[in-house]
């Protein structure tokens, strides 16, 4: 999986940009506020439809823009994002795409950003994003279930604070819906999570350098409709969307109990893993983005983590100034 | 809007604007050619417009278009199957399966969907006039209500109110997931009515 190139209109700090890509590592240079982060997150746009540290397409629009664009030329295929007026569109090819499911990840990429610690320190919700999203990308099938879920959960819940209470089949059919696709993905999800498991302990213990162990805790929410607690609480107590996970370093909760260099450790891993699984499942590499984490790394950790990513096809990698001992034949690109 | 058009001719071109599938510029031609016209059409036109709007209504019994009082060219059509019923969400829905060609039974439109998010339930429906309709003589329901959830919750909620002695079935695969009846293609469309499953 490879960018040629990519192109930018009215998104964050560029009101237009282009930028071309060699494949191997890229070195993105440039001092702070110079954008670096803006170009790998373009990338992550264009593949995911959202980025990795903004919640809302809508705040990618650069100051003073009412839209944003980003265009991606790759080996097989040209992909375009735009973002207008609240609505998003893709085309593949200048094809505009009726079905973004089918569009979703069509480029392959896995981020590495500092951001990934907050799947690590975070509540069972970011962990289960991730689980999710790494499902998305390696079974493609559960994209549209995992949509689908979503719009029946959003109808039960519209349901549940109702007032009055509208026809009781009503909460029947829609919970009898939200089990036969959420059994359907809970399934399948805890497929993903045991290949996640050891994927990511093996590489957890490369990267620490040491047998330290990693483990994923997936505890499955149960099925019990009860109408009367539900409409209470206001939402729906059921369902895969409230499924209890954490991560766990040498058997202890990674988000409580394990230190600051496990932590960091963790979510390096976390994104590695995710590499070696989504590399395995479509044959190819995908592009890593790597946000400045490589430069946080002391030498050894981050020799590390390079030979567990070493077969990228392509690595997009930022940070103030190139490291002194990079490869001779990596592509430079300051800004 | 580009400046320098008259004030009367950016507001008959705003109009326009609101009409389904017009963009600023084809809404633009249309108004120019609207003004620059010799002949009486566009008196014709505006007379056309709210003749039909005042005449134009639902037809009693199945909900599609009908002018006045009167029930519909699809119900009075002698020539149809009347054992047949095709529920639909809105009139809309009728037009592309009678594009098709390839039904000949009628039509039942109810109005919208269950929706919870809209505030939408069954009361709001003509679900009670379906059950009425059924008593007299139908012997299969086709339930055409597009796969969103909205639709499929409304296919489960009437497949569990319809008499058992009836056939029900539902439009098969081929709509595209989450897709609605109004903007499937006749050939889809066909071949889903021609595969429809059954409910129960
Ligand atoms: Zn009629």
């Amino acid at each position: 999986m490879q960018i040629a190139e990519l192109r930018v209109v009215g998104f964050r700090c560029f009101a237009s940009g282009s930028w071309r890509f060699a494949p191997g590592v890229n070195y993105i240079l440039g001092p702070n506020g110079a954008g670096k982060t803006s170009i790998l997150e373009a990338a992550h746009a264009v593949s995911r439809f959202k980025s990795f540290r903004a919640s809302n397409l809508r705040d990618l629009i650069a100051k003073g823009s009412q839209e944003f664009g980003v265009h991606a030329v790759c080996e097989k295929s040209e992909l375009r994002l735009s973002w207008r007026a609240g609505k998003r569109a893709f085309w593949v090819d200048g094809v505009l795409s009726d079905h973004p499911t089918e569009a979703w990840g069509l480029l392959a990429v896995v981020p590495f950003t500092s951001h990934d610690l907050e799947i690590v320190r975070g509540g069972p919700a970011y962990k289960r994003l991730f689980l999710n999203t790494l499902m998305a990308q390696t079974d493609r099938d559960t994209i549209s279930r995992q949509l689908r879920y979503q719009e029946i959960v959003r109808q039960r819940n519209a349901y549940l604070q109702a007032d009055p209470s509208p026809d009781r089949q009503v909460f029947d059919i829609l919970t009898e819906q939200m089990i036969a696709v959420g059994c359907e993905l809970q399934k399948r999800r805890a497929q993903v999570a045991g290949a996640f498991e050891k994927m990511a302990a093996r590489v957890h213990a490369v990267i620490a350098g040491k047998p330290e162990t990693f483990s994923v805790t997936l505890r499955e929410n149960h099925w019990n409709a009860d109408l009367q607690a539900e409409r209470e609480a206001g939402h729906s107590l059921i369902g895969f969307q409230r499924d209890y996970v954490d991560f766990a370093v040498e058997g202890r909760s990674a988000s409580r109990f394990a230190s600051e260099g496990q932590q960091r450790t963790a979510a390096l891993a976390l994104r590695a893993a995710e590499f070696l699984i989504v590399r395995s499942k479509i044959g190819v590499p995908p592009v890593v983005l790597a946000d400045d984490v490589f430069g946080e790394l002391d030498p050894a950790r981050r020799e590390a983590l390079l030979s567990l990513v070493q077969e990228a096809g392509q690595v997009l990698i930022t940070c103030t100034k190139k490291p002194v001992d990079a490869t001779g034949d990596a592509t430079t690109l300051t800004l | 809007m580009p400046v320098g058009l008259p004030p009367s001719l950016l507001k008959l071109s705003e109009q326009l604007r609101r009409l389904p599938g017009a963009g600023p510029r084809s809404a633009e031609r249309m108004a120019l050619a609207l003004v620059r016209s010799h002949n009486a059409w566009p008196k014709d036109l505006a007379t056309a417009i709210l003749e039909a709007q005042a005449r134009v209504k639902l037809c009693p019994r199945c909900g599609f278009y009908a002018e006045g009082e009167e029930l519909c060219d699809i119900c009075r059509d002698t020539s149809r199957d009347s054992t047949t019923l095709c529920v639909v969400e809105t009139a809309n829905d009728v037009l592309p399966i009678e594009r098709a060609g390839i039904y000949r039974g009628l039509y039942h439109c109810l109005g919208g969907k269950i929706s919870p998010l809209d505030g939408i339930g069954p009361e709001h429906l003509r679900i009670g006039s379906l059950l009425e309709r059924v008593e007299s003589g139908v012997g299969e329901v086709i339930v055409a209500l597009g796969n969103d959830v909205e639709g499929e919750t409304t296919s489960i909620f009437l497949s569990g109110h319809l008499p058992t002695h009836l056939r029900i079935s539902r439009l098969a695969q081929g709509l595209p997931m989450g897709g609605s009846i109004e903007i499937a293609d006749s050939l889809t469309l066909g071949k889903a009515m021609e595969n429809r499953l059954s409910l129960r």
